[in-house]
């Protein structure tokens, strides 16, 4: 039979052979009623392994062929796995395996991932589609699962406030709060600082340098002072949340005190739902408040506006209404942060990949939500005159 | 203590073994064997009310649905992680339990919760987090707590799993010492050969392959009257018919 080599195929994987070519793959014509016969010599190792998957596929991608194994003089586990579960599919038929080379070759024959490996090839996009809508609606009627136990809850707690673990409230409180405060002072600051710059170096075109004090102040109260505090939450209490939850669910902690007559939702979620609810219109005043100060540096410094003249504007600008408007909203957001995060963390499924898909979700839900919640109060403010 | 008639378990209504039939007595130490993945864990949840049954009717400690939040349980589990909660203290994690459902002072929780430590072995390790201990003593603080309202039933996850033989072979004779001297029922998950024939008692046998129970007898009886292939496999340790 006349025999068509391709030296093309015979570069060494640089790495392991260090410049020496220890193996090659070489192309024939295959027996009657093969498409292809791909003839291996050499130390066939795992770094050979890409290079052999590749011409197998090649070959197998005209018809059946067959590999003739004669001049293997080694074939590594990866190597012997790849033409095993090709040969496992009916359509590659091997030949000449030298006898000290039979065993591990049939070891993988036994047992290779060939036929997990077609099916997985075989999912169409319709399967996909369908793997993802189930997963959806699986994920939506946890969220219901959990929304109902959260009322339950609350009803509880209504009714019986002792139920509720307030020392474990307050330590949240503390963990979520004050530990949190340098970073939420920093961020106001910084807020109120380059709000003010902003709006100093375009209203001074116009001569209105005093109402500098009336963007920052109403910027900050009604938007940026909540809006940003939420978004430090979600990023520092909430991620911690989920973090924290998810591993206690794949340790089996959640089980545990389920066994345990204790109903987790009302033992960890409400607790931090209180906590985190509690602590974020305090951080968004405190914060709002920073932020104004640094307002009111950048208008001394820049416009030379005296502190004195900068709060009577911002006494003028800024009514009740706003502050309650943005305390409120610190409220809902606070709510949301917690809610969210507690559900993607009780919600979590396998190990510690899952605690990480689990965090980043509450955070990236979380956000996604505050910002469009911060769209609805807008226009519900607009409705109200608020 | 436990009864199964026709009991079916697995995962969102997908079977995993059906047609189970067995009784628990008050006092009797009872062991789920079988493979990886047979469903032997899947049996604990459902008994202990963390997965609905799929089919079939339970009774477990005078309750058909073990599942509740409302009530004091009436059995203890330890899991296979043991499961304790990393942010308290061992003392802390076996208060939990007396402090949810005792009115008992913080004093005699603090004490009972001792000596419940005490009990398993954990003499002066109160005051220690999960993380400071080693995979025996979290097994047995774990028991510790399952043990807090001194419940008739026990559940244990593959308490073995894991453990150097001399540390199983001390977690099997606390096994036999709550039977024996506290006349607590204990059923057991586990596939660890030693522990079998050292903690005795009847052993029901699951089998992935044929999707139910295959054996029900002493360890003794198993081994040497295997009334299946995959039973006299397990117990003579054989791979070829386990795995076909």
């Amino acid at each position: 039979m006349a025999t068509r080599v391709r030296p093309c195929l015979n570069r060494p994987e640089p790495a392991a052979n260090l410049g020496r070519l220890a193996f090659s793959i070489q192309v024939a014509e295959g027996s009657p009623g093969m498409a292809r016969r791909l003839v291996l010599s050499g130390q066939l190792e795992l770094t050979a392994a890409r290079r052999v998957r590749l011409a197998l596929d090649e070959a197998l991608a005209h018809g059946a062929a067959e590999v003739d194994l004669a001049g293997v003089e080694k074939l590594d586990g990866g190597v012997a796995a790849i033409v095993a579960g090709r040969a496992r599919s009916g359509l590659l038929s091997v030949l000449g395996t030298p006898d000290h080379l039979r065993p591990v070759l049939d070891l993988y024959l036994a047992r290779s991932a060939g036929e997990s490996r077609k099916r997985r090839l075989d999912a169409g996009l319709l399967e996909t589609l369908g793997a993802w809508g189930r997963a959806t609606l699986l994920d939506q009627r946890r969220v219901l699962e959990f929304l109902g136990d959260l009322g339950r809850s609350c009803l509880l707690a209504l009714r019986r406030p002792a139920s509720v673990r307030w020392a474990d409230v307050t330590r949240l409180m503390n963990r979520h709060g004050s530990d949190g405060l340098p970073i939420n002072a920093l961020i106001g600051f910084l807020m109120g600082l380059i709000t003010a710059f902003q709006a100093a170096l375009q209203l001074h075109k116009f001569g209105a340098d005093v109402f500098v004090a009336n963007l920052v102040g109403l910027s900050l109260t009604r938007e940026l002072g909540p809006l940003m505090t939420g978004i430090v939450l979600a990023g520092r209490s909430g991620a911690a949340i989920a973090a924290e939850l998810g591993t206690m669910k794949v340790g089996e902690e959640i089980d545990a005190l389920r066994v345990m007559g204790l109903d987790p939702v009302r033992f960890l979620v409400l607790p931090r739902m209180l906590a985190v609810t509690l602590i974020a219109p305090l951080l968004a005043i405190m914060s709002t408040g920073i932020g104004i100060v640094g307002g009111a540096l950048v208008a001394s410094v820049m416009l030379d506006i005296p502190f004195v003249a900068f709060g009577n504007s911002l006494e003028q600008a800024v009514a009740f209404a706003d502050v309650f408007g943005g305390v409120g909203k610190a409220v809902v957001f606070g709510l949301l942060v917690a809610a969210i995060a507690c559900q993607r963390g009780l919600a979590t499924r396998g190990g510690a990949e899952g605690v990480g898909r689990a965090t980043t979700s509450a955070v990236v839900t979380t956000l996604f939500t505050l910002i469009v919640v911060d769209a609805g109060f807008t226009v519900l403010y607009d409705l109200w005159g608020i | 203590m436990i009864r199964a008639r026709d009991l079916a378990i697995g995962y969102g209504g997908q079977p995993l073994q059906t047609g189970l039939d067995f009784d628990v007595a008050p006092g009797e130490l009872f062991m789920i064997l079988g493979g990886s993945g047979c469903g032997k864990s899947t049996l604990l949840r459902t008994l202990v009310g963390l997965l609905p049954p799929v089919a079939g009717a339970m009774e477990v400690a005078g309750l058909t649905s073990p599942a509740s939040h409302r009530e004091r349980p009436r059995f203890g589990v330890m899991f296979q992680l043991g499961a304790l909660f990393g942010s308290m203290t061992l003392e802390q994690n076996v208060s939990l339990p007396l402090e949810a459902w005792t009115d008992l002072d913080p004093a005699t929780v603090r004490e009972v919760a001792l000596s419940k430590l005490a009990l398993v072995g954990l003499e002066g390790a109160g005051d220690k987090l999960p993380s400071e201990i080693s995979g025996g003593m979290n097994k047995r603080a774990s028991i510790a707590r399952a043990l807090a309202l001194d419940p008739p039933l026990l559940f244990l996850d593959e308490p073995s799993a894991g453990l150097d033989p001399i540390s199983a072979a001390s977690l099997d004779d606390l096994i036999l010492s709550l039977r024996d001297d506290h006349g607590t029922s204990v059923v057991i998950v586990t596939h660890e050969l030693a522990s079998i024939f050292r903690l005795g008692g009847r052993c029901l046998m699951l089998d992935r392959e044929a999707g139910t129970s295959i054996a029900l007898g002493t360890p003794e009886e198993l081994r040497d009257h295997p009334p299946h292939p995959t039973v006299r496999s397990f117990f003579r340790r054989e791979a070829e018919a386990a795995n076909p």
